[in-house]
């Protein structure tokens, strides 16, 4: 079971995803192969706009601090490729620091919020790993196996999850439903690279401490718009979690979908869910232990809303 | 407006309004030590006519940004890929004039242009293997192959 599943983190082991259909929203906004970082197929350089010297002339040689300059201004998701160019590469991508912050972006989910008090809003904020937020969505493949996907909303929400009800069941309320997301699968890369940072990083003192939880919703699809839910929860994560370990919580998660369906489902087996959606909250270390949950959210999915 | 007379490393003379110039911190700096404005060619012996054309017509056009943060870690300087539109078409040049413009940026100490073209190769080497990688930097590999393994076994703590 757990090899099965490997594929979520070893690239080489990862189908490549099929062609796109024709049949994408016509919005470029929604065309995922305009966004380098979530299309499907790989990011080509546009190597025309600096053609090489002719006649293999050799380039310039860049002093090693230029270089260093250079690797600063890569996006996060290039390091594990670039760590393998050459040891003084892969030394300075593993101890930079400003490499290192790179990898993280504030955490900024319930201080924005409009109703949120101005003493919350006013708190030092912690950075969390990118991993989290790229890592959120596992759409199953065409092989059955469950790949890091993304969702695109025609009506987009907050990148954190967008709408909130009371009711922790498919809400009724028409503007409370998610329309014709479109499913996408994302390159995998080695996020194994990062496995030994830490998930969160606390820059800014006691006030801006923070537990993570992650909550599952599986969402399956037969008859086109029909929808199953499911909710479970993993273990809060707390400080001195690394990616590492929550990497692996989420392969716990994704895996006991799979295993809950094979186990007490067997005859749905056609029909187990095809969206796993890790939805990541906080629970604000307050001395109230102001909790939030995501409850009731829910797509209504369409068969041929998904792109391999 | 006061002009000096920059000296490129193949000899040839340029003349410059001052102001401009002095987007380079290395001749802002000779500037100030020096007291007046020089009758003489500063001699840039680092830089070749082509390019020091280059670096002059981005100082022109940048001649009233507001100077870069003194801090060197700057959060508005690095960690971004973004490149506005006239620096965008500025670069658009082969690779060997973009990695003499970076040098160039480099020895003239002009920051914000040195900025601009190490986000110019960064977004060039997306995406690309590190084989390929290699080659556009004239980088040897020096992993050996029992190290190649190493590093691919790290991603066997997932399967513990």
């Amino acid at each position: 079971m757990m090899m099965k599943f490997l594929n979520l983190l070893w690239p080489s082991s990862a189908p490549k995803p099929d062609p796109e259909p024709e049949d994408s929203w016509s919005d470029p906004d929604w065309d995922l192969t305009k966004n380098p970082t979530s299309s499907n197929t790989a990011y080509q350089a546009p190597e025309f706009i600096h053609p090489p010297p002719p006649n293999n002339k050799p380039l310039p040689i860049l002093p090693a601090e230029i270089h260093f300059h250079i690797l600063e201004h890569t996006d996060w998701t290039d390091h594990p490729t670039l760590s393998r160019v050459c040891k003084l590469w892969r030394h300075f991508l593993k101890t930079s620091p400003t490499i290192l912050e790179s990898h993280y972006e504030n955490y900024n989910r319930f201080y924005e919020e409009s109703w949120q008090s101005s003493i919350l809003k006013n708190r030092p904020r912690p950075r969390v790993h990118r991993i989290v937020e790229y890592l959120e969505t596992f759409v199953r493949g065409g092989s059955g196996n469950f790949y890091p996907g993304t969702i695109q909303l025609k009506d987009p929400r907050d990148r954190w999850g967008g709408h909130w009800v009371s009711s922790n069941h498919p809400p009724t309320l028409p503007s409370t439903r998610w329309i014709n997301p479109k499913c996408k699968l994302i390159e995998p890369f080695d996020y194994s690279f990062f496995k030994n940072e830490p998930l969160v990083r606390y820059t800014e003192g006691e006030g801006d401490k923070i537990n993570i939880s992650a909550t599952e919703t599986s969402y399956t699809t037969e008859n086109g718009n029909q929808a199953y839910t499911s909710f479970s929860k993993l273990p809060e994560i707390s400080e001195n979690r690394t990616v590492g370990d929550y990497l692996h919580e989420i392969l716990s998660l994704v895996n006991f979908e799979e295993a809950l369906i094979e186990y007490y489902s067997p005859q749905r087996a056609g029909n187990c869910a095809n969206v796993v959606w890790v939805s990541v909250h906080s629970t604000l270390m307050t001395a109230v232990g102001l909790r939030f949950k995501l409850k009731g959210v829910y797509y209504e999915l369409a068969k041929d809303s998904f792109v391999y | 407006m006061s002009q000096i007379i920059l000296l490129s490393s193949d000899n040839v003379e340029m003349k410059v309004d001052k102001e401009v110039a002095e987007r380079s911190i290395l001749i802002k700096n000779m500037l100030e030590d020096v007291g007046e404005t020089p009758d003489q060619a500063i001699p840039i012996p680092n830089v070749n006519e082509g390019v020091l054309r280059k670096v002059i017509e981005w100082c022109e056009h940048h001649r009233n940004d507001p100077p870069p943060p003194a801090d060197e870690d700057s959060d508005s300087r690095k960690k971004s890929t973004d490149i506005e539109e006239w620096d965008q078409k500025f670069m658009q040049v082969d690779q060997e004039m973009l990695f003499e413009i970076i040098l160039a940026a480099n020895y003239l100490d002009i920051k914000p242009l040195l900025d601009v073209g190490c986000k110019t190769v960064a977004n060039m080497i997306k995406g690309k293997s590190p084989e390929e990688i290699r080659k556009t930097f004239n980088i040897q590999n020096d992993f050996t192959p029992e190290e190649e393994d190493q590093i691919r076994r790290e991603n066997e703590w997932a399967e513990e």
